[in-house]
């Protein structure tokens, strides 16, 4: 039961969603990007919620959409699990978990059945008898996907099922959804703003701007080969666009870009005369004078901004006004060691094998 | 000393306000012939304004929750060509005259009126029965209870009948299970305002419906029958509206301040 959707819709405001996905049965699909860009709205199509203006929507063998009919919500095999989860705040854990039966008409015997064992996988034996106002989030989250995967849908549509979270409890939640998740044999369409969820969750990676796909692919892929500002951004990476200036016979290559250059030991893929270029943070080092490396790119900046990264105290973002934009990972005691403070002017340097080129 | 003064000014503006409904309330109750109350309610004229008043209302209750709970439920759910002047038309009868009312619905329902002259076919004539009771006061509380339903329903989190739906419930079954439930304080206190306001109901019924006792004499047009011939019963019966008048919104309060609020 794999999933196939290509979804358009226009919205008043001048927004426009025009996307396509594909995920293979048992397969999981991040939906990554800012908010606002459209991932709530695509789960919501997916669901029935709203209707597309065109495209399709199919199921394995199924048509849910095909630019006419259109089913409703009650008549796919969908679940949805919301920002936040919506839980009905007047029912208990168990009749929670047990409305989609219900709903469907299962017999009573089945019903007490499905939703016992339901609550018993996910954790909820002892909190049956609750109501949602009393549970923790982590709790909550558990009753929503027991709730959604009690009538073993074939689409499992995850609006950032950790957003609602406080970050300890996140952090110590993701494993546990995780497993919760593993052996579902269905497809998941999880969405999320969060880097490390994505790359946990996902497979397979579709990165949403503003109503668009930018660009879909593997994890690695998308981890080594941004094809975006945003996507750079999101995985932490610097990204520089530019056209091929100078090819030499051992490879090296000389690109230019919109206020600069940059060599690079090599290029991926065809060759083409526009390029991107990844440089990790990692792979740059900073200097308070003018070093006489032998790295082959060199750019003189100030420090804009200093940013610890999470866990704090060990790695710090260097972030530089340089042509073209750098942003540096440096330790903590690279940092005092320089003596480094924002508004500095510094060199930074990667080699030309420290970049990642292609078409 | 200025700050003083407008404290001084705001106290006294709420004072005037309780005094001005606790005043005649209280030379009301005070009036209360209590040696020959029990002659009083005893006599026919109160016993049959308030079987009469009970019954009729109770029906006028029934009927605007059965007409304006499918009607604030679309209000709340559904955009539709139109809407606001259905919001509009529906809210009139809080601010129209109940004397306009009344000759209006007398004028649709009348032997020559719009609706009448169909329902004569049927050998049917709404005017001065029980029935034009029922119809002036569901007429006149309909948006009593439309109001509050509707905001009620408007309220919810609609996720949660679209996690319903997305659970395999249709509209219907989400309805009965998740919109109904969660709603049940607004229709709670729409009820009891309707119902406070089809038992008070005076100059839609006195026009459309007449004054004939045991017929369309319920409470209210008792009072100022017996205003004009026995001030006692006139007080006996008035003391009665503002007990249940009273008793209705004490509930409605303690209903919201008790659990689930």
């Amino acid at each position: 039961m794999s999933l196939e959707a290509r979804l358009t819709l226009g919205r008043a405001a001048g927004f426009v969603l025009d996307v396509e996905l594909a995920a293979p049965a048992g397969g999981t699909l991040v939906l990554a990007g800012e908010s606002g860009s459209g991932k709530s709205t695509v789960l919501r199509l997916l669901a029935g919620l709203e209707r597309p203006d065109a495209g399709r929507i199919a199921l394995g063998g199924s048509v849910w959409f095909d630019g006419t009919a259109c089913l409703r919500p009650d008549e796919r095999d969908v679940g949805w699990v919301p920002q936040d989860y919506a839980l009905f705040p007047h029912l208990s854990v168990r009749e929670n978990v047990e409305f989609g039966l219900r709903a469907r008409r299962c017999p009573a015997t089945e019903v007490r059945r499905r939703a016992s064992a339901a609550l018993e996988r996910f954790g909820l034996r002892d909190l049956a008898g609750r109501h949602p106002a009393g549970l923790s989030g982590g709790q909550q989250q558990r009753v929503a996907l027991a709730r959604a995967l009690v009538t073993e849908p074939a689409l499992l549509l995850l609006d950032e099922p950790l957003a609602a979270l406080d970050l300890p409890a996140r952090q110590t939640l993701r494993g546990e959804l995780r497993s919760l998740l593993a052996g579902f044999p269905g497809v998941i369409v999880f969405v999320t703003h969060n880097p490390v969820e994505a790359m946990l969750f996902g497979e397979r990676i579709a990165v949403l701007e503003q109503g668009r796909v930018s660009q879909s692919g593997g994890r690695d892929e998308l981890l080594t080969r941004p094809r975006s500002a945003y996507v750079a951004q999101f995985m932490g990476l610097n990204l520089i666009q530019g056209r091929v200036l100078e090819r030499q016979a051992d490879g090296v290559t000389r690109v230019e870009t919109r206020d600069g250059s940059v060599t690079v030991a090599g290029t991926e893929g065809a060759a083409t005369p526009e390029l991107f270029v990844a440089v990790s943070p990692r792979e740059i080092t900073l200097y308070r004078s003018a070093p006489e490396a032998s790295a082959q790119n060199l750019y003189r900046g100030r420090v804009l901004e200093m940013v610890p990264e999470l866990p704090f105290g060990e790695r710090v973002r260097v972030v530089l006004d340089t042509h073209p934009r750098l942003v540096a990972e440096v330790t903590r005691s690279a940092v005092e060691h320089l003596g480094l403070s924002e508004g500095q002017e510094v060199y930074a340097s990667f080699k030309a094998t420290g970049a990642v080129a292609y078409g | 000393m200025a700050a003083v003064a407008v404290r001084a000014a705001v106290g006294l503006a709420m004072a005037l306000c309780a005094a001005l409904v606790v005043v005649p309330l209280l030379a009301l109750t005070l009036r209360v012939p209590l040696r020959t109350l029990a002659d009083q309610l005893g006599q026919r004229v109160v016993i049959e304004a308030l079987v009469l008043s009970a019954q009729a209302s109770l029906s006028a209750t029934a009927a605007v929750v059965a007409l304006g709970l499918p009607t604030a439920y679309l209000l709340a759910t559904r955009t539709f060509p139109g809407k606001k002047v259905v919001e509009v038309v529906l809210d009139l009868p809080m601010v129209l005259p109940p004397t306009v009312a009344g000759l209006a619905l007398l004028l649709a329902f009348g032997r020559a009126g719009l609706a009448g002259r169909l329902l004569q076919l049927f050998g049917l004539s709404i005017p001065f029965t029980t029935l034009a009771v029922v119809i002036a006061q569901t007429f006149m509380a309909l948006p009593f209870f439309i109001g509050p339903v509707r905001a009620g329903i408007a309220s919810l989190d609609p996720r949660a009948q679209e996690v319903a739906r997305t659970l395999g419930a249709t509209e219907w079954y989400g309805f009965w299970r998740v919109v109904l439930p969660l709603s049940v304080p607004a229709i709670v206190a729409g009820t009891a305002m309707a119902g406070a306001r089809a038992l008070g109901e005076f100059g839609a019924t006195i026009t459309f419906a007449g004054n004939l006792p045991g017929v369309t004499q319920t409470m209210p047009l008792a009072v100022y029958v017996e205003l004009q011939r026995d001030l006692d019963t006139a007080i006996t019966l008035s003391v009665l509206l503002l007990l249940v008048s009273f008793g209705l919104l004490l509930a409605l309060r303690m209903g919201r301040a008790g659990p689930g609020r």
